[in-house]
């Protein structure tokens, strides 16, 4: 087997190579000048108002010392479970929505209206049914996050080009093997780029949640701003961004895997 | 049902009508009317006609993919109710699934037969050389030009070894160049194996480069309005396309699409 004459476009050229050492230049450089920035404007406006930079770093160490962040850890454990739900709702409920008239022309305007209306309004009612434990919690992160899943995985069904399906048939392609080899590849990039704008949503809705209740990290966040420890305040922001963007990132590094022919669906913009 | 004395294809008054909607009128528009036509085993036939004629419409009834309004077609006996194993299909654009490498592409209709998996890479490996494609087995349709994207097209449908290949202009959509060298290259495989081809073009040079035989189309409603014999000895080359003979038959079969060509034009 000779050596195809051209690299396939999945692999790394030396010219791609250059171009992302460059990226990480210009946003080390852009991170540092943000950080010089903070850390003047925070010694500027003192404590009271602001922490700078170094003494949100003290309050990161004072919130593991202290054990206080593993707080996050029992909160993720039960965003994670709305997200599951999620998922194991958003995606089914979309394929047939994608795939059935009847179904979508029933269920689009519930979920049209959901999707525009504001979530944080139903946050009361949802207290009443469901109090201010772990249900509550779970169904809050799942309704912020569930409509992501549910409208990308309809836009990738019906999105599937029907030559292909076509293209199947004459094959003689059963059904069955039509949603199995044609209809869910044909989804899953979609799918996936919805479970990873949900992640960014359900990471949202625990925080949200829980600030509601005043429970977990939802509860430190509050106490933390209310004794102006805006150091330790801010560390913990700061880390819940991080994972928000560090989770974001491993979806996108899943989807490339999962989907390598669909990169540029997976990576809009890069 | 089945008869041994029947041709590979036989098609026989065979209509479809569509309404179309023009204005505030439902129109029933006949798109082909009263089709007839036997294809022996192992020719190469191509039906060359203006565009919206119908052409693509006749193939993909022949595929079993559309239901023709009255009428019908027979493959080697057996009646056309969908798609049959008889026969393959290649499209004009690729229809390759953009998930699939180049070799699980060429591999999916025998996945569809249940073939087992050892055979199947091994058949589809074959029609992968065969069409010159070996070194590109990992690569994904959208990493291949468009000349290889239909080379991996007629490798998939040659793979689950049809009796009849069905070809809706599979060359239409590539630069001139790499369209030579296909025909070429399609003329070279269906020499060694003669399948029975049912091939739609609407390049009239092209349909007498390959074929046997040439049916003209008109269009509105699609008929044939002439079947021609053509003569030139195989393998053909270059040589062919020069011949005096070759050059008239393609300006007889313009002169008899003008009318067509110049009607379409005008819609």
């Amino acid at each position: 087997m000779s050596a195809p004459p051209f690299p396939a476009r999945g692999r790394i050229a030396a010219g791609t190579r250059k171009t992302l050492s460059r990226k990480w230049v210009q946003r080390l450089l852009v991170w540092g000048a943000i950080i010089i920035a903070w850390e003047i404007f925070g010694r500027r406006v003192g404590p009271f108002f602001f922490a700078s930079f170094t003494q949100t770093m003290g309050g990161l160490r004072e919130l593991v010392v202290s054990g206080d962040i593993w707080v996050l850890g029992e909160s993720i454990q039960q965003m994670l479970s709305g997200y599951l739900l999620a998922a194991v709702v958003g995606i089914p409920v979309g394929l047939l929505m994608g795939a059935s008239r009847k179904f979508r022309h029933v269920l689009e305007p519930y979920v049209n209206l959901m999707f525009v209306a504001s979530m944080e309004a139903l946050l009361p009612f949802l207290i009443i049914l469901f109090g201010v434990g772990f249900q509550f919690r779970t169904m809050v992160v799942f309704l912020f996050s569930v409509l992501y899943v549910v409208l990308n995985t309809q836009a990738g069904v019906r999105n599937i080009d029907s030559q292909l399906i076509e293209t199947a048939r004459s094959f003689r392609a059963p059904a069955w093997r039509i949603f199995k080899d044609v209809m869910l590849p044909g989804t899953l990039p979609y799918i996936l780029a919805g479970l990873r704008l949900a992640l960014g949503m359900a990471l949202q809705g625990m925080i949200i949640a829980e600030l509601w209740v005043q429970t977990q990290t939802g509860a430190l966040l509050f106490g933390l701003a209310e004794f102006r420890a805006l150091d330790r305040f801010l560390a913990l922001v700061l880390v819940i961004m991080i994972l928000g963007a560090l989770a974001t990132e491993a979806l996108f590094w899943v989807q490339r895997k999962a989907a390598p022919w669909a990169r540029d669906l997976a990576t809009p913009g890069r | 049902m089945h008869r041994t004395d029947a041709g590979a294809v036989e098609i026989s008054n065979l209509s479809i009508v569509f309404s179309q909607r023009i204005g505030k009128v439902q129109q029933r528009v006949a798109a082909l009317e009263n089709i007839n036509l036997t294809i022996a085993d192992g020719a190469f036939v191509s039906i060359v006609g203006p565009s919206g004629c119908g052409k693509s419409t006749l193939l993909r009834i022949t595929g079993g993919l559309v239901a023709p309004s009255d009428g019908e077609v027979r493959l080697y006996g057996t009646q056309v109710l969908s798609p049959r194993v008889e026969s393959a299909m290649v499209f004009q654009h690729h229809n390759l699934f953009p998930w699939r490498t180049t070799l699980r592409n060429v591999e999916f209709g025998l996945e569809m037969a249940n073939v087992p998996s050892a055979e199947r890479r091994e058949r589809a490996k074959h029609y992968l050389d065969l069409v010159g494609l070996t070194s590109f087995a990992d690569y994904y349709p959208h990493q291949l030009s468009g000349g290889m994207q239909q080379r991996v097209g007629l490798a998939r449908a040659l793979a689950v070894e049809p009796k009849i290949l069905l070809m809706d202009e599979p060359f239409g959509a590539l630069d001139a160049q790499t369209r030579f060298l296909l025909q070429e290259e399609l003329s070279r495989i269906w020499v060694q194996d003669r399948k029975t081809v049912l091939f739609i073009t609407h390049d009239i040079e092209e349909a007498l480069f390959l074929a046997d035989r040439v049916l003209v189309m008109s269009s509105r409603p699609g008929r044939f309005i002439e079947d021609i014999n053509v003569p030139f000895d195989r393998p053909r080359s270059d040589h062919t396309r020069g011949l005096a003979q070759f050059g008239e038959m393609k300006e007889h079969i313009w002169q008899l699409l003008k009318p067509s060509a110049a009607g379409s034009e005008l819609i």
